[in-house]
């Protein structure tokens, strides 16, 4: 497959998907009902901290070509991300994890990912800071 | 009562963070730990009932921080559910073969979290309650005591009765009775704790608490009772 090729297919294998579950912020504000603490400000601050730590290292070990590392950040921040329901890039770091298991050759494909999940990042971060400001 | 301490062990801030808001929600105190390897550390200072333990942690991986606890005698016991973010059948394998209980895929879900702790710890009380049952019943067996034929019945309440007996017992002290009281109301052997012993000029007062009555038995004690209230007073 040629560089351009892939990055054509890559970005039409996420485009359908969300940014985020709306049902997953729900889900979020009602424990915060139920326990009286304001969760999903609490949960999306503690994500504004880390999603920056994980991409700034990740883009560092990529330009070390340190893969291995960047397929763990891929893993922890395909948790995070799940967890507040960010469902591009969960999806985007499940198959960035997956690409440098079973075919850690392919640094352009790497690459190409790497670059789509910090754009998308960057997305969602400005989102969800919509979001914060109207849930307050 | 105390409460019911859950350990989150996990590198993961933010997956601490919703564990922790979920253990809020089901009434129990989350107790959250982001060092596996201060795990038996954390263990040594509080009760804990649950265990939830990352798979997938840099340095010490949830399957070392597993193995430790299952070689600890002391808190080998204790139930653990492993954290993953994989689902693959080789993982499973993995944890159930080194003692975990069950597992929760990540992301947290709520629901599923709440509903497998929420099992292990219904388990772990009932495991309690039985245990309770049987050290009672088989102190009562070891200790071979019936002293009701040798003691004499002073009062009979609700749920509890007074007698004079030759002879001290430790307060605490369960034992079966085969009184004819309690031939007469065909309760069979009841079991019987001893609250208080206070020694009197001729032997020992004892004050003792009916231990796991039926309703039909309690019924039973209550009418006798009131025939005993009403035979005094007439």
């Amino acid at each position: 497959m040629t560089k351009k090729k892939f990055q054509s297919g890559i970005k039409l294998k996420y485009e359908h998907l969300l940014s985020f579950d709306r049902n997953k912020v729900d889900e979020l504000i009602q424990i915060g009902k139920d326990i009286n603490e304001d969760v999903l400000d609490q949960m999306l601050d503690l994500h504004f901290k880390t999603s920056i730590d994980i991409v700034t290292e990740m883009n560092a070990a990529l330009q070390n070509s340190d893969l291995p590392k960047v397929a763990e950040l891929a893993h922890k921040f395909k948790s995070n991300t799940g967890q507040l329901g960010l469902l591009k890039l969960n999806v985007m770091c499940g198959d960035l994890e997956n690409l440098i298991k079973d075919t850690p050759n392919c640094k352009d494909e790497i690459c190409e990912l790497v670059n789509l999940i910090l754009h998308e990042n960057q997305l969602t971060l400005s989102k969800l800071k919509l979001l914060q400001g109207q849930a307050a | 009562m105390s409460p019911i301490n859950i350990l989150v062990i996990d590198d993961n801030k933010n997956d601490l963070l919703m564990a922790k808001f979920v253990i809020m929600r089901m009434g129990y105190n989350p107790i959250l730990l982001d060092n596996p390897s201060k795990a038996i550390e954390t263990l040594q200072g509080s009760a804990v009932s649950v265990i939830v333990l990352d798979y997938d942690m840099p340095g010490m991986t949830g399957l070392d921080v597993l193995k430790k606890i299952k070689r600890n005698t002391t808190f080998a016991k204790i139930p653990i559910v492993m954290l993953t973010g994989n689902s693959s059948s080789d993982h499973v394998r993995n944890t159930v073969q080194q003692g975990a209980m069950d597992y929760i895929v990540k992301p947290i879900d709520p629901t599923i979290f709440e509903t497998k702790i929420n099992k292990i710890i219904n388990a772990g009380l009932q495991h309690k309650k039985e245990d309770w049952i049987e050290f009672e019943l088989d102190k009562a067996t070891k200790a071979e005591l019936k002293i009701f034929n040798y003691s004499r019945i002073i009062s009979i309440g609700e749920v509890s009765l007074t007698l004079a007996a030759n002879q001290d017992y430790p307060v605490g002290f369960t034992f079966f009775s085969d009184a004819q009281i309690f031939h007469d109301l065909e309760i069979k052997n009841p079991a019987l704790k001893i609250e208080a012993s206070t020694k009197t000029s001729d032997g020992y007062v004892i004050r003792c608490t009916m231990v796991g009555l039926s309703e039909v038995e309690l019924k039973k004690v209550r009418l006798y009772q009131k025939l005993l209230v009403s035979k005094k007073a007439s």
